[in-house]
């Protein structure tokens, strides 16, 4: 499993390491060059005090081998040494001093002689030939410089371990306002869908706050959408289910033949009439938009149209009902909807149309081709629907008054809701001549 | 007794006028609203029952309107709504009985039966003047110990005029409680009905009053 914890931990240590070896090596080529001028300096004036002492003719010890070192002194001074040659002779040295010359030329330069460097000055002294070489073993100005990178750095290197805790504590403050939402996610029961509270978080969750809300919105409307189906079939089924009753008593209590059949036959058409309506209920509330965009079906609304008519021509000459469709010629008019439910939109507007029309009527059904869509149009010969009604009659359940036609209420709601989801334009309007309905859907041109 | 029912599905509306005419109930059937308040003004009804969820007005609109205009006939609500909170509005309103569908027809009946029983200030279905006693759920009649044969339309004429016993029956409330709509009535067909009670119950029992209706006294001059 990923730690952000660990995650954060690791990278902060390996940025501090970086920075710390960045640090020791700029620490270590400063204290050098430091370091250097300073010794640098010390040589230059060891020699000129020096050249003061040759100069008074005072100078020590002339030639031969190197001097045992005095017991009273420091053990470094074996590390400082000089030499005074005049052409080619070396005329005195000093300390640990070699006895090939030091330097060959004056200045400052540095010397391997043997197994030890050394930083040498040399300085001519102004008689001829002679020059002073003043050196320095190299090994105490490099311990020099360690000592003092290292002496500088370690209180540093110390401070890794409270580092390391300091990062962890920060990094565990850091993360309680994502415990903080796994908590009040946590202690959510399955219907407790409101959104989270996203204005005291910090920005860096916000977004994912924003985005279980919207997932949380969903649900509520998908759960929504399944309450009111137990609702509206626990409710719209009492009247089919009373229809149902009522005659079964009715037959079951007459003792006339004929009363009792007629009671039967109602009876049968109070469980047609239940099963319409669960149908009807089970396509709405299947008619769920999909988020993913997935699954998108293209068909033709002339063969749709074409096929919805034909399916419907028995039901329309039971009422004397001229049922009619025009359609273009080799023009599919592809509209992007899933067959099946273009079908239910078509063939609701249909058996309403077919429902509301008197006998002897006409019903129309119309599709075009537009420049931006496809148009289906449903004209009908019944009373139309008065404007103040044109609003509502989408509303589940909702029939106008003076009909009486059976009926769950949910046909033009169906179709609304197709055309919800499927950015379809739906209008009611006169029909074109006598006093029908026009319902005219607009779909959108396929892309 | 009449009934009007007030109920937008035809199927349902249709059963229940069945339903209730097996019972010996005089029941009429409208679908809507308007024609149901056009029926309650020219006509007399002993029992409403209404649906609540009318196409165009709603029945509790109805309901209130009937009782602004003081009309208080005993109104059975019977519709799909179940919720509390409609029960309490539709009895608020001014129903005296609450049915959430679907319903029993023999409970449907008895409660009818107790509704008209309460209005005329009687607490058992038996309906005694003197000597006559008329259970109404058992549909039978008592003169004394002798049990009368009567026919349904005679019943339910015997049931109107005991519930009013020794009160002024207006003969238009008679012909209501004994023919519906779908019944063919011959001009003198109430008063063949009454003569025929007179027979069986004795001439003194059922008084005509002239230009108003019938009276029937419970305890008739020797």
């Amino acid at each position: 499993m990923s730690s952000l914890r660990r995650r954060l931990l690791l990278s902060l240590s390996v940025v501090w390491t970086i920075i710390w070896i960045a640090v020791a090596v700029i620490a270590w080529n400063r204290s050098g060059h430091e370091v250097g001028e300073l010794m640098d300096a010390q040589l230059a004036q060891t020699a000129h005090v020096l050249h003061q002492v040759t100069l008074s003719g005072d100078l020590p010890t002339i030639a031969g081998a190197p001097q045992t070192l005095s017991p009273i002194g420091h053990p470094y001074e074996s590390m400082i040494s000089f030499q005074l040659w005049r052409e080619d002779v070396l005329v005195g040295s000093f300390g640990a001093a070699p006895l090939e010359p030091l330097a060959r030329q004056p200045g400052f330069s540095d010397q391997t002689i043997g197994a030890t460097r050394w930083r040498v000055f040399g300085l001519p002294t102004g008689r001829a030939g002679e020059v002073l070489y003043v050196a320095q073993n190299d090994g105490i100005r490099q311990e020099l410089i360690e000592y003092l990178t290292l002496h500088a750095l370690q209180p540093i290197l110390w401070s890794l371990p409270l580092t390391v805790l300091l990062i962890w504590l920060a990094v565990t403050d850091g993360l309680r306002p994502l415990r903080r939402l796994a908590y009040a996610i946590g202690q959510r029961s399955a219907d407790q869908l409101a959104p989270l509270d996203a204005r005291r978080a910090p920005s860096e969750i916000r977004p994912l706050i924003e985005a279980l809300n919207g997932l949380m919105h969903r649900l509520e409307s998908a759960l929504d959408t399944e309450r009111h189906f137990a609702a509206d079939a626990s409710h719209e089924l009492r009247t089919p289910f009373a229809i149902i009753r009522t005659h079964a008593q009715i037959a079951r209590r007459s003792a006339d033949p004929a009363e009792r059949a007629e009671a039967l036959d109602t009876l049968i058409r109070g469980v047609d009439q239940a099963t319409h309506l669960i149908a009807q209920l089970l396509i709405l509330s299947r008619l769920q938009p999909r988020a993913d965009g997935s699954g998108r079906q293209t068909c033709s609304l002339v063969v749709t149209a074409e096929q919805a008519v034909a399916d419907r021509q028995g039901a329309a000459s039971a009422k004397s009902i001229e049922l009619v469709s025009k359609t273009p010629d080799g023009e599919p008019c592809l509209v992007e909807i899933a067959p099946e439910v273009l079908a239910i939109l078509v063939g609701n507007l249909l058996d309403n149309a077919i429902k509301y029309s008197p006998a002897g009527g006409r019903v129309a059904v119309t599709v075009g081709a537009r420049r931006d869509g496809v148009l289906l149009c449903v004209e009908d010969a019944g009373r139309g629907i008065p404007a103040e009604d044109r609003a509502r009659v989408f509303d589940r359940f909702y029939r106008p008054a003076g009909q009486s036609e059976p009926g769950a209420g949910l046909g033009l709601a169906i179709v609304r809701r197709i055309c919800e989801l499927h950015d379809a334009g739906i209008e009611l309007l006169d029909a074109e001549d006598g006093p029908g309905l026009r319902v005219e859907v607009r779909f959108r041109k396929v892309t | 007794m009449r009934i009007l029912i007030v109920e937008d599905d035809p199927l349902l509306g249709a059963g229940l006028r069945t339903g209730l005419c097996q019972d010996g109930y005089r029941a009429d059937w409208v679908q809507s609203a308007d024609p149901a308040e056009h029926a309650l003004r020219l006509e007399y009804f002993d029992v409403l029952v209404l649906d609540l969820g009318l196409p165009g007005r709603d029945g509790l609109s109805l309901l209130r309107a009937l009782r602004s205009k003081g009309i208080d006939l005993p109104i059975l609500i019977l519709t799909a709504r179940d919720a509390v909170a409609d029960k309490v509005a539709g009895l608020d309103a001014g129903a005296d009985d609450y049915l959430v569908k679907p319903v029993d027809l023999d409970e449907l009946s008895a409660r009818i039966r107790a509704l008209t029983r309460r209005r005329d200030g009687h607490a058992t279905p038996r309906l005694l003047a003197g000597e006559l006693a008329l259970d109404t759920v058992r549909h039978e009649v008592r003169l004394g110990d002798r049990p009368l044969s009567l026919s349904p339309r005679e019943f339910v004429l015997l049931e109107t005029l005991i519930a009013n016993a020794d009160r002024v029956v207006p003969r238009a409330r008679l012909a209501a409680t004994a023919y519906g709509w779908r019944d063919e009535i011959e001009s003198n067909a109430l008063e063949v009905h009454i003569h025929n009670l007179r027979n069986k119950l004795g001439k003194h029992r059922i008084l005509t009053v002239r230009g108003v209706g019938y009276r029937l006294v419970s305890v008739p001059p020797q």
